[in-house]
């Protein structure tokens, strides 16, 4: 059914892109949220992403690709928000976060769902990057690497280092329990 | 089971819990109105615009580098060719940029051109009601479609699935909007133009310029452009509805403008167009057409086509030249203004026929016959030709290019304006209140042979009726003094002589003496008690007071939906009445009149009833005004002009169309037609108001557009054609409109709404009676 609906819209038929634009619209905006930690810009994002989405469909040429080239249009316009971000603000605040004892079981240490969220507002955007589309969109490292334009050995890497600057910021130690274990494809 | 969680889990678990829950319905609002005014870029660009994106050995997305170089260079052949055709496409109309339908016929031009309608067999994709008549145009911009209804309301429905998104209120009634760039713009019953934000509703702006009874809007280029009864075309600033220019350019009223390439031209009523300039409203030039009364002129490169309004009975389709209004070519025949494809302009025409024209030559190149005269204004796309005809209410779909037919489509009511066509489906309102979006299946779909159907009601019955014995009776006096704005509509004797004539214009009575001297003026307008809104939805002037025996009288206040007691002393005493479908509510009254016993009978044609009211406002009984024998016999029902009681107690309805008078029992049974075609008496207008004198014959009244039969018809007590009097003119004993007619042992009252514009007088004219043989 979706690629009915992206072929009518490639044809110029926004009816069908409104209807593409309705399903398409809920995750990518709580993936653009992860990924830039703020509510107001994942909406820019997200809209920005779909305006260019409508202007330049014509240039899909793969109909099942569609989701893949969103994930695309908003993480790139994610990491241009985050851009001009980081040109305005001033100063991000550093936390030393309480640390926790050390478990194999980490699920108890955040008890406060805010720390996770500190702690991957801190990461590289692209990082979360990886992470979102990979743990938030489910995608194997291969398709989010395809998403990103970067190699799958990169992707691997900022999603390993992603993983464990966290598990350091949430009392664990460097290694201890795994190292990213890759999504079936 | 609390099991041990690794970290990836962990993080997908959090994600998932820390993404947005709540909805993205404004989000989605937004970016579907952002991308609505827009089109994707043209391949070739879209291509060289979006990066690729690969996967290990396909390219997904956009073009890789290495064809960059190939594809320029086909850019530069093809900018050569654009060149080239380029003269060629400006002379061609083009739908609206992205498969909007911003407002009545479309865009600006009125070319009633669409990207996309409904392909295959018609599929109701949804169908919605807004509760009260829809008598104008829909607009639709991205995914919300607007319409205005006689409640007051503009509401606004998603194109994909129906669903109301959002209403608007303002006085009633509420004109048809026209919409462009997020924006619809819509003009309320007290003339004010509102705007309203297409994806939520909310006001933006009221303007200040009130512009009363206003033809359909138009918009372009930061303009928003209106006729008006006054003669005047009114530009207003989209941004903030101030007035940019009004220019008076007629002494009758304007109809809709159309507006191309920094030109708007507009015609009056009698088809005198002029041409003006859209920034500053300067006139370049005024030339009678010949075409009286037109239609909507409709501009495609530097050719004007106007065609003849939906009432006419004689006329043609000219070509103009745009720079200065001379005649390109004309064709004599009843042609509405043309939807136009390419170079072939496809019109509806007042003998049923829908015809594809060569704009080029004037020639016809295929020519259906659908079952009825009205027609709205077609909507055309590359391969079908959409329109809608009276008969059935129903929609038709012709194969553009050989005028076969592709599907019918019966709707619930009458459509009082036109079709629209976007986003692959068809849109259609009805006086019934509900809105269609009919789609399409995509099946292909056999093309049948060219519609043959023979017209219902021929406009050449004038000169085919039989002349009729002269009845003439002397004139008694004629009156016409009064308040400067004396245009009499409705007329009642009250039980002391005194003669009131609804001034329906301007929401008073003019009150006479028996002798036609006259008295005084009653009445103001308003919403309070004792004022009136005499206008019903379309504006005719439709207030009208009934007598009791004692004197009390029952004022039919229709545009405030209500109907108001007063004693004799004019005291109020009370009101019943509101807008809406149930009984004891108003929705569009066409008559009231009070029976011997003071029973109350009201006519509402939206509610498609009769009821009776006890005098305190009780609802006694509601019975059916149309009775489904009726359409049997008339094929059409577009409601009733007047309803009065006959000696035997019978309910007597003046139809708009066909012209007939139809006698139906209190039970809502069908006894008789008077008037029809063939018969000796037979209208050759509108039914008006009818009468009875103490012998029994019926007077019925009916309009200007007689042609040379008689203003007043006569019948015997057994319904034969005695005769009838009154020729159109401006002597003293013509008669030229004549609004009503009361009859009793005094003589006969005629009131005369005039023709100004002919030259023929408004007035009130005492005829002493009939013999009684």
């Amino acid at each position: 059914m979706q690629v009915g609906l992206v072929e009518r819209a490639r044809s110029g038929d926004h009816e069908a892109f409104s209807v593409l634009v309705r399903t398409s619209v809920p995750r990518l905006l709580g993936a653009a949220t992860l990924i830039l930690r703020d509510q107001d810009r994942a909406q820019d994002a997200v809209q920005e992403a779909m305006v260019q989405a409508w202007r330049n469909v014509r240039a899909l040429r793969d109909l099942e690709a569609w989701d893949a080239w969103l994930y695309r249009l908003t993480v790139n316009a994610c990491y241009r928000s985050a851009k001009s971000a980081r040109r305005r603000s001033v100063v991000e605040l550093h936390v030393d976060l309480d640390r926790e004892p050390v478990t194999d079981d980490i699920s108890g240490s955040i008890a406060d769902r805010d720390l996770m969220g500190r702690a991957l507002g801190r990461l590289p955007v692209d990082q979360r990057a990886v992470m979102v589309l990979h743990f938030y969109l489910d995608l194997p490292l291969t398709e989010a690497a395809d998403v990103l334009g970067i190699p799958v050995g990169t992707a691997k890497s900022r999603l390993h280092r992603g993983l464990e600057t966290l598990r350091v910021a949430l009392g664990g130690q460097a290694g201890a329990v795994l190292v990213a274990q890759e999504r079936p494809e | 089971m609390n099991r041990p969680m690794s970290l990836d889990l962990v993080v997908a678990q959090w994600m998932a819990d820390a993404a947005p829950q709540e909805s993205a319905d404004q989000l989605v609002d937004q970016i579907i109105t952002a991308t609505a005014g827009q089109r994707p870029r043209s391949r070739w660009l879209a291509l060289l615009q979006e990066p690729p994106m690969q996967t290990q050995n396909r390219v997904l997305v956009g073009s890789p580098n290495g064809r960059l170089v190939i594809v320029a260079t086909l850019l530069l052949l093809a900018a050569l060719a654009a060149v080239g055709i380029g003269a060629f496409l400006l002379q061609q109309p083009k739908p609206t940029a992205s498969d909007d339908w911003p407002g009545f016929r479309g865009d600006a031009t009125h070319a009633g051109l669409a990207h996309v309608g409904p392909v295959g067999n018609p599929v109701v994709s949804w169908k919605a009601s807004v509760g009260a008549p829809i008598q104008h145009d829909i607009s639709i911009l991205g995914d919300v479609a607007a319409v205005g209804s006689d409640d007051g309301l503009l509401t606004g429905f998603s194109v994909a699935d129906g669903t109301k998104r959002w209403s608007f209120a303002a006085t009633p009634p509420m004109g048809g909007p026209v919409g462009t760039d997020g924006t619809f713009y819509a003009v309320d019953g007290d003339g004010v133009v509102h705007a309203v934000r297409a994806i939520d509703g909310k006001a933006l702006w009221a303007s200040t310029v009130k512009i009363l009874q206003p033809s359909d809007g138009v918009v372009a280029d930061g303009l928003l452009y209106y006729g008006s009864p006054d003669g005047a075309v009114t530009a207003l600033n989209v941004k903030d509805g101030t007035q940019a220019w009004r220019q008076p350019v007629s002494q009758t009223a304007m109809r809709t403008p159309t507006v191309d390439g920094g030109t708007v031209v507009a015609v009056d009523d009698h088809g005198v167009m002029t041409s003006l300039d859209a920034r500053s409203g300067a006139i370049r030039w005024t030339k009678p057409t010949g075409v009286d009364p037109p239609g909507t002129p409709i501009i495609v490169g530097d050719t004007i086509y106007l065609g003849v309004g939906s009432d006419s009975t004689t006329g043609k389709l000219v070509a103009l030249k745009a720079s200065d209004g001379t005649e390109r070519w004309h064709i004599d025949r009843l042609l509405f203004g043309p939807s136009i494809f390419g170079s072939v302009g496809y019109s509806g025409s007042a003998d049923g026929s829908l015809a594809a024209i060569d704009l080029t030559s004037g020639t016809a190149l295929w020519d259906a016959k659908l079952p009825a005269a009205q027609q709205r204004a077609p909507a055309v796309t590359d391969r079908i030709v959409y329109a809608y005809t009276e008969a059935s209410h129903r929609v038709v779909a012709l194969d553009r290019a050989t005028g076969g037919q592709l599907w019918t489509f019966d709707l619930d009511g009458s459509n009082q304006c036109c079709v629209a066509a976007a986003k692959g489906k068809l849109f259609v309102a009805t006086d019934a209140g509900t809105v269609y979006a009919i789609g399409g299946d995509n099946a292909t779909i056999a093309v049948g042979p060219i519609p043959q159907a023979p017209p219902s009601a021929a406009p050449t019955a004038v000169a085919t009726a039989a002349p009729l014995t002269d009845l003439q009776p002397k004139l008694d006096w004629i009156a016409d003094h009064g308040p400067k704005d004396f245009i009499p509509w409705s007329l009642a004797k009250a039980p002391d002589g005194s003669i009131w004539a609804a001034l329906g214009l301007v929401d008073r009575f003019a009150i006479f003496e028996p002798d036609g001297t006259y008295r005084e003026t009653w009445g103001t307008s308003g919403k309070g008690k004792g004022q009136f809104n005499m206008r019903r939805a379309n504006g005719d002037p439709y207030g009208m007071v009934a007598f009791a025996k004692d004197g009390s009288s029952y004022v039919l206040d229709s545009g405030n939906h209500r109907v108001q007691v007063f004693d004799k002393e004019r005291t109020f005493i009370r009101q019943w009445g509101t807008f809406g479908m149930r009984p004891g509510q108003f929705s569009e009254t066409g008559g009231i009149v009070v029976d011997d016993d003071g029973t109350v009978v009201v006519i509402d044609n939206v509610r498609q009833v009769i009821e009776t009211y006890k005098p305190d406002g009780t609802v006694i009984s509601t019975i059916p005004a149309f009775p489904d024998e009726l359409h049997a016999v008339t094929g059409v029902n577009r409601g009733a002009n007047s309803i009065n009681i006959g000696p035997n107690g019978d309910y007597f309805l003046s139809l708009v169309e066909p012209h007939l008078v139809a006698e139906v029992d209190r039970e809502g049974k069908l006894v008789r037609t008077y008037g029809g075609q063939g018969e000796p008496c037979a209208l050759t207008e509108q039914a008006g108001p009818l009468a009875w004198d103490a012998a029994g014959r019926m007077y019925l009244a009916q309009g200007p557009e007689r042609g040379d039969r008689p203003a007043v018809l006569v019948f015997g007590p057994d319904g034969s054609c005695l005769g009838g009097f009154g020729k159109l003119g401006g002597g003293d004993t013509d008669i030229a409109f004549p609004a009503s007619v009361i009859v009793d042992g005094t003589g006969i009252y005629v009131s005369d709404a005039g023709v100004p514009d002919r030259g023929y007088r408004s007035a009130i004219r005492k005829f002493e009676p009939l013999a009684s043989n």
